[in-house]
Protein backbone atom coordinates (compact mmCIF):
# COMPACT_ATOMS: atom_id res chain seq x y z
CA UNK A 1 0.00 0.00 0.00
CA UNK A 2 1.14 3.50 -0.66
CA UNK A 3 1.91 5.93 2.07
CA UNK A 4 -1.09 8.20 1.95
CA UNK A 5 0.22 10.77 4.42
CA UNK A 6 3.41 11.27 2.51
CA UNK A 7 1.60 11.85 -0.74
CA UNK A 8 -0.91 14.06 0.95
CA UNK A 9 1.88 16.31 2.23
CA UNK A 10 3.53 16.37 -1.13
CA UNK A 11 0.16 17.09 -2.72
CA UNK A 12 -0.27 20.12 -0.49
CA UNK A 13 3.17 21.42 -1.37
CA UNK A 14 2.45 21.01 -5.07
CA UNK A 15 -0.89 22.70 -4.60
CA UNK A 16 0.79 25.84 -3.24
CA UNK A 17 3.19 25.93 -6.16
CA UNK A 18 0.33 25.47 -8.58
CA UNK A 19 -1.52 28.53 -7.37
CA UNK A 20 0.92 30.53 -9.46
CA UNK A 21 0.56 28.43 -12.55
CA UNK A 22 -2.28 30.30 -14.19
CA UNK A 23 0.05 33.33 -14.36
CA UNK A 24 2.88 31.29 -15.76
CA UNK A 25 0.87 29.44 -18.34
CA UNK A 26 -1.97 31.80 -19.03
CA UNK A 27 -0.33 33.00 -22.24
CA UNK A 28 -0.14 29.48 -23.57
CA UNK A 29 -3.50 28.28 -22.35
CA UNK A 30 -4.82 27.75 -25.85
CA UNK A 31 -1.96 25.40 -26.69
CA UNK A 32 -2.47 21.73 -26.13
CA UNK A 33 -0.06 20.36 -23.61
CA UNK A 34 2.19 18.80 -26.20
CA UNK A 35 5.16 19.20 -23.87
CA UNK A 36 3.93 18.21 -20.47
CA UNK A 37 5.79 19.89 -17.64
CA UNK A 38 6.98 16.89 -15.73
CA UNK A 39 10.02 17.95 -13.84
CA UNK A 40 12.11 16.86 -10.96
CA UNK A 41 11.88 19.30 -8.14
CA UNK A 42 15.15 18.31 -6.59
CA UNK A 43 14.00 15.95 -3.89
CA UNK A 44 12.87 12.42 -4.62
CA UNK A 45 10.85 11.97 -7.75
CA UNK A 46 9.06 15.28 -7.28
CA UNK A 47 6.60 15.72 -10.07
CA UNK A 48 4.98 18.88 -11.33
CA UNK A 49 1.34 18.30 -12.05
CA UNK A 50 1.11 21.04 -14.64
CA UNK A 51 0.34 18.60 -17.40
CA UNK A 52 -2.71 17.43 -15.45
CA UNK A 53 -3.92 20.69 -13.95
CA UNK A 54 -3.96 22.62 -17.21
CA UNK A 55 -7.03 20.68 -18.25
CA UNK A 56 -8.31 19.05 -15.06
CA UNK A 57 -7.73 22.11 -12.88
CA UNK A 58 -5.75 22.55 -9.70
CA UNK A 59 -8.81 21.47 -7.74
CA UNK A 60 -9.38 18.51 -10.06
CA UNK A 61 -12.78 19.71 -11.23
CA UNK A 62 -12.26 19.14 -14.95
CA UNK A 63 -14.32 21.00 -17.49
CA UNK A 64 -18.01 20.33 -17.99
CA UNK A 65 -18.40 21.83 -21.46
CA UNK A 66 -15.32 20.05 -22.81
CA UNK A 67 -16.21 16.77 -21.16
CA UNK A 68 -12.93 16.70 -19.24
CA UNK A 69 -13.51 14.56 -16.17
CA UNK A 70 -13.49 15.66 -12.57
CA UNK A 71 -10.66 13.77 -10.88
CA UNK A 72 -10.93 14.96 -7.28
CA UNK A 73 -11.55 12.18 -4.83
CA UNK A 74 -11.56 9.37 -7.40
CA UNK A 75 -10.05 6.09 -6.14
CA UNK A 76 -6.27 5.78 -6.28
CA UNK A 77 -6.31 2.36 -7.95
CA UNK A 78 -8.79 3.50 -10.56
CA UNK A 79 -6.79 6.65 -11.43
CA UNK A 80 -3.56 4.69 -11.63
CA UNK A 81 -5.07 2.05 -13.88
CA UNK A 82 -6.51 4.67 -16.18
CA UNK A 83 -3.15 6.43 -16.55
CA UNK A 84 -1.53 3.07 -17.29
CA UNK A 85 -4.21 2.33 -19.88
CA UNK A 86 -3.68 5.74 -21.50
CA UNK A 87 0.06 5.04 -21.59
CA UNK A 88 -0.42 1.65 -23.24
CA UNK A 89 -3.05 3.00 -25.64
CA UNK A 90 -5.76 0.64 -24.41
CA UNK A 91 -7.78 3.67 -23.40
CA UNK A 92 -7.89 5.95 -26.37
CA UNK A 93 -7.68 9.73 -26.15
CA UNK A 94 -5.05 11.56 -28.20
CA UNK A 95 -4.18 14.13 -25.53
CA UNK A 96 -4.07 11.71 -22.64
CA UNK A 97 -2.20 9.09 -24.66
CA UNK A 98 0.58 11.52 -25.51
CA UNK A 99 0.87 12.77 -21.92
CA UNK A 100 0.65 9.39 -20.23
CA UNK A 101 3.36 7.90 -22.44
CA UNK A 102 5.87 10.33 -20.94
CA UNK A 103 5.06 9.44 -17.34
CA UNK A 104 7.21 7.18 -15.20
CA UNK A 105 5.61 4.70 -12.82
CA UNK A 106 6.39 7.13 -10.00
CA UNK A 107 4.79 10.02 -11.88
CA UNK A 108 1.63 7.97 -12.31
CA UNK A 109 1.56 7.13 -8.62
CA UNK A 110 2.15 10.76 -7.75
CA UNK A 111 -0.58 12.10 -10.03
CA UNK A 112 -3.10 9.49 -8.85
CA UNK A 113 -2.20 10.20 -5.22
CA UNK A 114 -2.62 13.92 -5.70
CA UNK A 115 -6.13 13.72 -7.12
CA UNK A 116 -7.37 10.95 -4.87
CA UNK A 117 -6.67 12.98 -1.71
CA UNK A 118 -8.73 15.96 -2.87
CA UNK A 119 -12.23 15.78 -1.37
CA UNK A 120 -14.85 14.56 -3.84
CA UNK A 121 -17.61 16.93 -4.88
CA UNK A 122 -21.05 15.46 -5.38
CA UNK A 123 -24.11 17.18 -6.73
CA UNK A 124 -27.79 16.62 -6.14
CA UNK A 125 -29.07 14.45 -8.95
CA UNK A 126 -31.38 16.45 -11.14
CA UNK A 127 -34.56 14.46 -11.03
CA UNK A 128 -36.33 11.87 -8.97
CA UNK A 129 -38.55 11.06 -11.92
CA UNK A 130 -38.77 7.28 -12.05
CA UNK A 131 -38.60 7.15 -15.83
CA UNK A 132 -35.23 8.89 -15.94
CA UNK A 133 -33.49 7.10 -13.12
CA UNK A 134 -34.96 3.69 -13.89
CA UNK A 135 -31.73 2.12 -15.17
CA UNK A 136 -29.60 3.83 -12.56
CA UNK A 137 -31.69 2.68 -9.62
CA UNK A 138 -33.52 -0.43 -10.83
CA UNK A 139 -31.51 -1.68 -13.78
CA UNK A 140 -33.07 -3.79 -16.51
CA UNK A 141 -32.85 -7.30 -15.18
CA UNK A 142 -34.63 -8.85 -18.14
CA UNK A 143 -31.34 -8.16 -19.95
CA UNK A 144 -29.18 -8.80 -16.90
CA UNK A 145 -28.36 -5.14 -16.52
CA UNK A 146 -28.06 -4.40 -12.81
CA UNK A 147 -28.76 -0.91 -11.48
CA UNK A 148 -25.66 1.30 -11.86
CA UNK A 149 -26.08 2.18 -8.18
CA UNK A 150 -25.64 -1.48 -7.19
CA UNK A 151 -21.92 -1.18 -7.92
CA UNK A 152 -21.26 2.57 -8.01
CA UNK A 153 -23.20 3.21 -4.81
CA UNK A 154 -26.37 5.14 -4.00
CA UNK A 155 -26.54 8.26 -6.21
CA UNK A 156 -23.41 7.03 -7.95
CA UNK A 157 -21.06 8.27 -5.24
CA UNK A 158 -18.53 5.49 -5.77
CA UNK A 159 -17.49 2.34 -3.91
CA UNK A 160 -13.97 1.30 -2.92
CA UNK A 161 -11.03 1.36 -5.29
CA UNK A 162 -12.64 -0.08 -8.40
CA UNK A 163 -16.04 1.56 -8.76
CA UNK A 164 -15.49 5.28 -9.35
CA UNK A 165 -18.07 7.92 -8.55
CA UNK A 166 -20.31 8.81 -11.47
CA UNK A 167 -21.93 11.63 -9.55
CA UNK A 168 -19.96 14.79 -10.19
CA UNK A 169 -19.01 14.05 -13.78
CA UNK A 170 -20.43 15.96 -16.71
CA UNK A 171 -23.06 14.45 -18.99
CA UNK A 172 -20.69 14.80 -21.89
CA UNK A 173 -17.90 12.89 -20.18
CA UNK A 174 -20.21 10.11 -18.99
CA UNK A 175 -21.74 9.73 -22.42
CA UNK A 176 -18.32 9.57 -24.06
CA UNK A 177 -17.18 6.90 -21.61
CA UNK A 178 -20.25 4.70 -21.98
CA UNK A 179 -19.83 4.91 -25.74
CA UNK A 180 -16.12 4.11 -25.35
CA UNK A 181 -16.95 1.03 -23.26
CA UNK A 182 -19.43 0.02 -25.91
CA UNK A 183 -16.95 0.48 -28.77
CA UNK A 184 -14.04 -1.01 -26.85
CA UNK A 185 -11.94 2.15 -26.99
CA UNK A 186 -11.30 1.93 -23.27
CA UNK A 187 -10.59 -1.19 -21.19
CA UNK A 188 -13.79 -2.89 -20.18
CA UNK A 189 -12.93 -2.84 -16.48
CA UNK A 190 -12.59 -5.63 -13.92
CA UNK A 191 -14.30 -8.89 -14.98
CA UNK A 192 -15.25 -7.13 -18.21
CA UNK A 193 -18.23 -5.81 -16.25
CA UNK A 194 -18.58 -2.44 -17.96
CA UNK A 195 -17.82 -3.67 -21.45
CA UNK A 196 -20.46 -6.31 -21.04
CA UNK A 197 -23.09 -3.92 -19.70
CA UNK A 198 -22.39 -1.01 -22.07
CA UNK A 199 -22.95 -3.23 -25.09
CA UNK A 200 -26.54 -3.73 -23.95
CA UNK A 201 -27.24 -0.01 -23.65
CA UNK A 202 -28.91 1.93 -26.44
CA UNK A 203 -27.82 5.46 -27.33
CA UNK A 204 -30.97 6.71 -25.62
CA UNK A 205 -30.11 4.72 -22.46
CA UNK A 206 -26.66 6.24 -22.46
CA UNK A 207 -27.97 9.77 -22.82
CA UNK A 208 -30.53 9.30 -20.08
CA UNK A 209 -27.98 7.84 -17.67
CA UNK A 210 -25.40 10.48 -18.44
CA UNK A 211 -27.84 13.27 -17.77
CA UNK A 212 -29.09 11.62 -14.61
CA UNK A 213 -25.67 11.23 -12.98
CA UNK A 214 -24.50 14.66 -14.12
CA UNK A 215 -27.44 16.22 -12.34
CA UNK A 216 -28.87 17.64 -15.57
CA UNK A 217 -32.61 17.62 -15.97
CA UNK A 218 -33.92 15.35 -18.71
CA UNK A 219 -34.77 18.33 -20.90
CA UNK A 220 -31.39 19.98 -20.50
CA UNK A 221 -29.60 19.02 -23.67
CA UNK A 222 -26.81 21.55 -23.28
CA UNK A 223 -23.30 20.21 -23.60
CA UNK A 224 -24.24 17.14 -25.57
CA UNK A 225 -21.68 16.40 -28.26
CA UNK B 1 -62.84 -20.13 -43.60
CA UNK B 2 -64.42 -17.04 -42.11
CA UNK B 3 -65.25 -19.07 -39.02
CA UNK B 4 -61.65 -20.22 -38.73
CA UNK B 5 -60.33 -16.69 -39.00
CA UNK B 6 -62.71 -15.47 -36.33
CA UNK B 7 -61.63 -18.33 -34.11
CA UNK B 8 -57.99 -17.53 -34.72
CA UNK B 9 -58.61 -13.88 -33.86
CA UNK B 10 -60.48 -14.86 -30.75
CA UNK B 11 -57.71 -17.20 -29.63
CA UNK B 12 -55.12 -14.52 -30.34
CA UNK B 13 -56.96 -11.85 -28.40
CA UNK B 14 -57.61 -14.20 -25.49
CA UNK B 15 -53.97 -15.18 -25.38
CA UNK B 16 -52.99 -11.55 -25.62
CA UNK B 17 -55.25 -10.71 -22.73
CA UNK B 18 -53.60 -13.41 -20.69
CA UNK B 19 -49.97 -12.52 -21.08
CA UNK B 20 -49.61 -9.42 -23.20
CA UNK B 21 -47.84 -11.34 -25.97
CA UNK B 22 -48.85 -12.64 -29.41
CA UNK B 23 -50.19 -16.19 -29.32
CA UNK B 24 -47.51 -17.54 -31.62
CA UNK B 25 -44.88 -17.04 -28.95
CA UNK B 26 -44.61 -20.41 -27.19
CA UNK B 27 -45.29 -20.33 -23.44
CA UNK B 28 -41.73 -21.22 -22.49
CA UNK B 29 -40.58 -17.96 -24.06
CA UNK B 30 -43.05 -15.75 -22.28
CA UNK B 31 -41.24 -13.46 -19.96
CA UNK B 32 -42.62 -12.78 -16.56
CA UNK B 33 -44.02 -9.28 -16.67
CA UNK B 34 -43.73 -7.82 -13.24
CA UNK B 35 -45.23 -4.57 -12.07
CA UNK B 36 -43.07 -1.47 -11.90
CA UNK B 37 -42.90 0.98 -9.04
CA UNK B 38 -45.12 3.49 -10.80
CA UNK B 39 -47.89 0.87 -10.79
CA UNK B 40 -48.14 1.03 -7.01
CA UNK B 41 -51.58 2.48 -6.24
CA UNK B 42 -51.77 5.87 -4.60
CA UNK B 43 -54.01 4.84 -1.72
CA UNK B 44 -53.80 3.33 1.76
CA UNK B 45 -52.78 -0.04 0.38
CA UNK B 46 -50.18 1.58 -1.86
CA UNK B 47 -48.66 3.24 1.20
CA UNK B 48 -48.14 -0.17 2.82
CA UNK B 49 -46.65 -1.52 -0.39
CA UNK B 50 -44.20 1.41 -0.53
CA UNK B 51 -43.31 0.85 3.12
CA UNK B 52 -42.66 -2.83 2.37
CA UNK B 53 -40.46 -1.84 -0.51
CA UNK B 54 -38.45 0.52 1.71
CA UNK B 55 -37.96 -2.25 4.28
CA UNK B 56 -36.94 -4.62 1.49
CA UNK B 57 -34.37 -2.14 0.14
CA UNK B 58 -32.84 -0.91 3.38
CA UNK B 59 -33.85 -3.35 6.06
CA UNK B 60 -31.40 -2.09 8.66
CA UNK B 61 -32.91 1.36 8.48
CA UNK B 62 -36.62 0.60 8.14
CA UNK B 63 -36.85 -2.50 10.36
CA UNK B 64 -33.95 -1.72 12.66
CA UNK B 65 -35.37 -3.46 15.72
CA UNK B 66 -35.34 -6.83 13.98
CA UNK B 67 -32.02 -6.75 12.15
CA UNK B 68 -28.71 -7.94 13.57
CA UNK B 69 -26.35 -7.63 10.61
CA UNK B 70 -25.53 -5.43 7.62
CA UNK B 71 -27.77 -7.16 5.10
CA UNK B 72 -30.97 -6.07 3.39
CA UNK B 73 -33.54 -8.29 1.68
CA UNK B 74 -32.54 -6.90 -1.70
CA UNK B 75 -28.93 -8.07 -1.33
CA UNK B 76 -29.97 -11.62 -2.28
CA UNK B 77 -33.46 -11.16 -3.72
CA UNK B 78 -32.38 -9.23 -6.80
CA UNK B 79 -34.36 -6.65 -8.71
CA UNK B 80 -36.18 -5.72 -5.49
CA UNK B 81 -37.52 -9.23 -5.13
CA UNK B 82 -38.59 -9.61 -8.75
CA UNK B 83 -35.80 -11.62 -10.37
CA UNK B 84 -36.47 -15.30 -11.05
CA UNK B 85 -33.61 -17.42 -9.76
CA UNK B 86 -33.00 -15.24 -6.74
CA UNK B 87 -35.93 -16.50 -4.64
CA UNK B 88 -38.39 -13.91 -5.97
CA UNK B 89 -41.00 -12.52 -3.63
CA UNK B 90 -43.93 -13.18 -5.96
CA UNK B 91 -43.11 -16.87 -6.22
CA UNK B 92 -42.74 -17.14 -2.45
CA UNK B 93 -46.09 -15.43 -1.98
CA UNK B 94 -47.71 -17.91 -4.36
CA UNK B 95 -46.15 -20.87 -2.54
CA UNK B 96 -47.34 -20.24 1.00
CA UNK B 97 -48.84 -21.60 3.18
CA UNK B 98 -46.42 -24.48 2.77
CA UNK B 99 -44.96 -27.29 4.82
CA UNK B 100 -41.35 -26.71 5.82
CA UNK B 101 -39.01 -29.42 7.02
CA UNK B 102 -37.15 -26.70 8.92
CA UNK B 103 -39.82 -26.56 11.63
CA UNK B 104 -41.92 -29.60 10.71
CA UNK B 105 -45.16 -27.76 10.12
CA UNK B 106 -47.18 -25.72 7.69
CA UNK B 107 -46.06 -22.10 7.71
CA UNK B 108 -47.95 -19.03 6.60
CA UNK B 109 -46.18 -16.45 4.48
CA UNK B 110 -45.91 -14.21 7.54
CA UNK B 111 -44.26 -17.00 9.52
CA UNK B 112 -41.84 -17.54 6.66
CA UNK B 113 -40.95 -13.85 6.78
CA UNK B 114 -40.27 -14.17 10.51
CA UNK B 115 -37.58 -16.73 9.75
CA UNK B 116 -35.90 -14.38 7.27
CA UNK B 117 -35.33 -11.99 10.18
CA UNK B 118 -34.29 -14.73 12.60
CA UNK B 119 -31.71 -16.37 10.35
CA UNK B 120 -30.81 -14.41 7.23
CA UNK B 121 -30.94 -11.07 9.01
CA UNK B 122 -29.40 -12.57 12.18
CA UNK B 123 -31.98 -10.58 14.15
CA UNK B 124 -35.23 -11.43 15.84
CA UNK B 125 -38.62 -12.31 14.45
CA UNK B 126 -41.12 -9.45 14.35
CA UNK B 127 -44.32 -10.60 16.11
CA UNK B 128 -47.14 -11.73 13.83
CA UNK B 129 -49.14 -8.68 12.79
CA UNK B 130 -46.19 -6.34 13.31
CA UNK B 131 -46.24 -3.41 10.84
CA UNK B 132 -42.92 -4.64 9.39
CA UNK B 133 -44.46 -7.99 8.43
CA UNK B 134 -47.69 -6.39 7.24
CA UNK B 135 -45.73 -4.04 4.97
CA UNK B 136 -43.56 -6.80 3.51
CA UNK B 137 -46.57 -9.01 2.97
CA UNK B 138 -48.34 -6.13 1.20
CA UNK B 139 -45.35 -5.63 -1.07
CA UNK B 140 -45.24 -9.34 -1.97
CA UNK B 141 -49.01 -9.52 -2.47
CA UNK B 142 -48.99 -6.45 -4.71
CA UNK B 143 -46.17 -7.86 -6.80
CA UNK B 144 -47.79 -11.25 -7.23
CA UNK B 145 -51.30 -9.97 -7.95
CA UNK B 146 -50.08 -7.57 -10.64
CA UNK B 147 -47.62 -9.92 -12.31
CA UNK B 148 -48.06 -11.85 -15.51
CA UNK B 149 -45.90 -14.75 -14.66
CA UNK B 150 -44.20 -17.22 -16.95
CA UNK B 151 -45.50 -20.53 -15.62
CA UNK B 152 -42.05 -22.04 -16.03
CA UNK B 153 -40.61 -19.52 -13.63
CA UNK B 154 -43.00 -19.95 -10.75
CA UNK B 155 -40.74 -22.16 -8.73
CA UNK B 156 -39.89 -20.52 -5.46
CA UNK B 157 -36.45 -20.34 -3.95
CA UNK B 158 -33.37 -21.02 -6.02
CA UNK B 159 -32.99 -23.28 -9.03
CA UNK B 160 -31.47 -26.70 -8.40
CA UNK B 161 -27.87 -27.13 -9.47
CA UNK B 162 -26.42 -30.44 -10.55
CA UNK B 163 -23.89 -31.97 -8.18
CA UNK B 164 -20.30 -31.21 -9.19
CA UNK B 165 -18.23 -33.89 -10.87
CA UNK B 166 -15.52 -33.52 -8.21
CA UNK B 167 -16.32 -32.92 -4.52
CA UNK B 168 -16.18 -29.19 -3.76
CA UNK B 169 -12.81 -27.90 -2.58
CA UNK B 170 -11.91 -25.00 -0.29
CA UNK B 171 -8.60 -24.48 -2.06
CA UNK B 172 -10.10 -24.32 -5.54
CA UNK B 173 -12.91 -22.18 -4.20
CA UNK B 174 -10.40 -19.72 -2.82
CA UNK B 175 -9.04 -19.17 -6.32
CA UNK B 176 -12.51 -18.80 -7.84
CA UNK B 177 -13.28 -16.28 -5.10
CA UNK B 178 -10.14 -14.23 -5.72
CA UNK B 179 -10.83 -14.09 -9.45
CA UNK B 180 -14.56 -13.41 -9.41
CA UNK B 181 -15.88 -12.30 -6.04
CA UNK B 182 -13.25 -10.41 -4.12
CA UNK B 183 -13.61 -7.34 -6.34
CA UNK B 184 -16.97 -6.62 -4.73
CA UNK B 185 -17.19 -8.69 -1.54
CA UNK B 186 -13.65 -7.95 -0.36
CA UNK B 187 -10.64 -10.10 0.48
CA UNK B 188 -12.17 -11.19 3.78
CA UNK B 189 -15.78 -11.50 2.64
CA UNK B 190 -16.60 -8.32 4.49
CA UNK B 191 -18.46 -6.59 1.65
CA UNK B 192 -17.99 -2.94 0.72
CA UNK B 193 -19.48 0.36 1.75
CA UNK B 194 -20.13 3.25 -0.64
CA UNK B 195 -18.88 6.80 -0.22
CA UNK B 196 -21.54 8.18 2.07
CA UNK B 197 -21.80 5.07 4.23
CA UNK B 198 -24.36 2.81 2.57
CA UNK B 199 -23.52 -0.87 2.36
CA UNK B 200 -23.42 -1.80 -1.32
CA UNK B 201 -21.83 -5.24 -1.50
CA UNK B 202 -23.05 -7.55 1.28
CA UNK B 203 -20.74 -9.37 3.71
CA UNK B 204 -20.67 -13.09 2.89
CA UNK B 205 -19.39 -14.39 6.21
CA UNK B 206 -18.26 -13.08 9.59
CA UNK B 207 -20.20 -11.22 12.27
CA UNK B 208 -22.14 -8.94 9.92
CA UNK B 209 -23.50 -11.65 7.63
CA UNK B 210 -26.40 -14.15 7.83
CA UNK B 211 -26.22 -16.77 10.58
CA UNK B 212 -25.82 -20.54 10.43
CA UNK B 213 -29.57 -21.11 10.37
CA UNK B 214 -30.12 -19.24 7.08
CA UNK B 215 -30.97 -21.05 3.87
CA UNK B 216 -27.96 -19.45 2.22
CA UNK B 217 -25.71 -21.26 4.74
CA UNK B 218 -26.40 -24.47 2.79
CA UNK B 219 -23.94 -25.48 0.09
CA UNK B 220 -26.56 -26.51 -2.47
CA UNK B 221 -28.53 -23.28 -2.12
CA UNK B 222 -25.45 -21.06 -2.17
CA UNK B 223 -23.99 -22.89 -5.19
CA UNK B 224 -27.26 -22.56 -7.11
CA UNK B 225 -27.61 -18.90 -6.19
CA UNK B 226 -24.03 -18.15 -7.21
CA UNK B 227 -24.30 -20.05 -10.47
CA UNK B 228 -27.53 -18.24 -11.41
CA UNK B 229 -26.78 -14.73 -10.25
CA UNK B 230 -23.09 -14.09 -9.70
CA UNK B 231 -21.01 -12.12 -10.50
CA UNK B 232 -23.73 -9.51 -10.72
CA UNK B 233 -24.71 -9.09 -14.40
CA UNK B 234 -22.69 -12.19 -15.36
CA UNK B 235 -25.01 -14.88 -13.97
CA UNK B 236 -24.40 -18.30 -15.54
CA UNK B 237 -20.79 -17.50 -16.42
CA UNK B 238 -19.20 -19.73 -13.74
CA UNK B 239 -19.00 -23.48 -14.35
CA UNK B 240 -21.02 -25.73 -12.04
CA UNK B 241 -17.79 -26.90 -10.46
CA UNK B 242 -16.62 -23.33 -9.83
CA UNK B 243 -19.98 -22.46 -8.28
CA UNK B 244 -19.80 -25.43 -5.87
CA UNK B 245 -16.15 -24.78 -5.05
CA UNK B 246 -16.68 -21.12 -4.30
CA UNK B 247 -19.82 -21.90 -2.30
CA UNK B 248 -17.70 -24.32 -0.25
CA UNK B 249 -15.09 -21.60 0.27
CA UNK B 250 -17.77 -19.16 1.42
CA UNK B 251 -19.44 -21.68 3.74
CA UNK B 252 -16.01 -22.73 4.98
CA UNK B 253 -15.84 -19.50 7.01
CA UNK B 254 -17.59 -18.95 10.29
CA UNK B 255 -20.61 -16.74 10.76
CA UNK B 256 -23.00 -15.83 13.58
CA UNK B 257 -24.27 -18.72 15.69
CA UNK B 258 -27.45 -20.58 14.82
CA UNK B 259 -30.16 -19.14 17.11
CA UNK B 260 -31.26 -22.74 17.79
CA UNK B 261 -27.84 -23.43 19.36
CA UNK B 262 -28.21 -25.79 22.29
CA UNK B 263 -24.91 -25.01 23.96
CA UNK B 264 -23.02 -27.69 22.02
CA UNK B 265 -21.88 -27.49 18.41
CA UNK B 266 -22.06 -31.29 18.07
CA UNK B 267 -25.59 -31.43 19.39
CA UNK B 268 -26.72 -28.45 17.30
CA UNK B 269 -25.22 -30.10 14.24
CA UNK B 270 -27.00 -33.38 14.98
CA UNK B 271 -30.33 -31.62 15.51
CA UNK B 272 -30.34 -28.97 12.79
CA UNK B 273 -27.43 -29.50 10.41
CA UNK B 274 -27.56 -33.20 9.79
CA UNK B 275 -27.02 -32.81 6.05
CA UNK B 276 -24.02 -32.85 3.78
CA UNK B 277 -25.09 -29.41 2.57
CA UNK B 278 -24.13 -27.80 5.89
CA UNK B 279 -20.53 -27.38 7.01
CA UNK B 280 -21.63 -26.42 10.53
CA UNK B 281 -19.54 -28.37 13.04
CA UNK B 282 -17.03 -29.43 10.38
CA UNK B 283 -13.32 -28.76 10.55
CA UNK B 284 -12.51 -26.53 7.57
CA UNK B 285 -9.18 -24.74 7.03
CA UNK B 286 -8.14 -25.46 10.60
CA UNK B 287 -11.30 -24.16 12.28
CA UNK B 288 -14.33 -26.03 13.59
CA UNK B 289 -17.23 -24.08 12.14
CA UNK B 290 -19.99 -23.02 14.50
CA UNK B 291 -17.72 -21.64 17.20
CA UNK B 292 -18.02 -18.06 16.01
CA UNK B 293 -16.24 -16.01 13.38
CA UNK B 294 -12.48 -15.96 13.73
CA UNK B 295 -11.95 -12.99 11.44
CA UNK B 296 -12.27 -9.63 13.21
Amino acid sequence: MMNKTKYFERGKASLKALLFLPLAFGAHAERLPSQPQISTEGEGSGFSLTACTRCHGVGGDGNTAEGIPRLRGLPFTYLKEQLQAFASGERQNPIMNSIARTLSADDITHAASFYTQLPPLFQPLGTKDESTNELAVHGRWSENIPPCDDCHGPEGKGVGENFPALNGQSARYLENQLQAFKKGSRPSGPLNLMGNIAKKLSDADIQTLSRYYSGSSPRDTGGQP
Amino acid sequence: MKYLMTLALLVTSLATLGNGLPADVPPEEWPSVLPADHDIPKDEFGKMVRQGQLIFSDTGQFARAYVGNDLSCRNCHLDQGRKAGSAPLWAAFLSYPAYRAKNHRVNTFEERLQDCFRYSMNGKAPPLGDPVLVALESYAYWMEKNAKINPRLTERGFPKLQKPSTPPSYERGKIVYANNCELCHGSNGQGRIANGGHLVFPPLWGNRSFNWGAGMAHLDKAAAYIKTNMPLSLGGSLSNQDAWDVAYFMEGHDRPQDPRYTGSVDETRALFHHTQNSLYGHLVAGHVLGNGPVSK
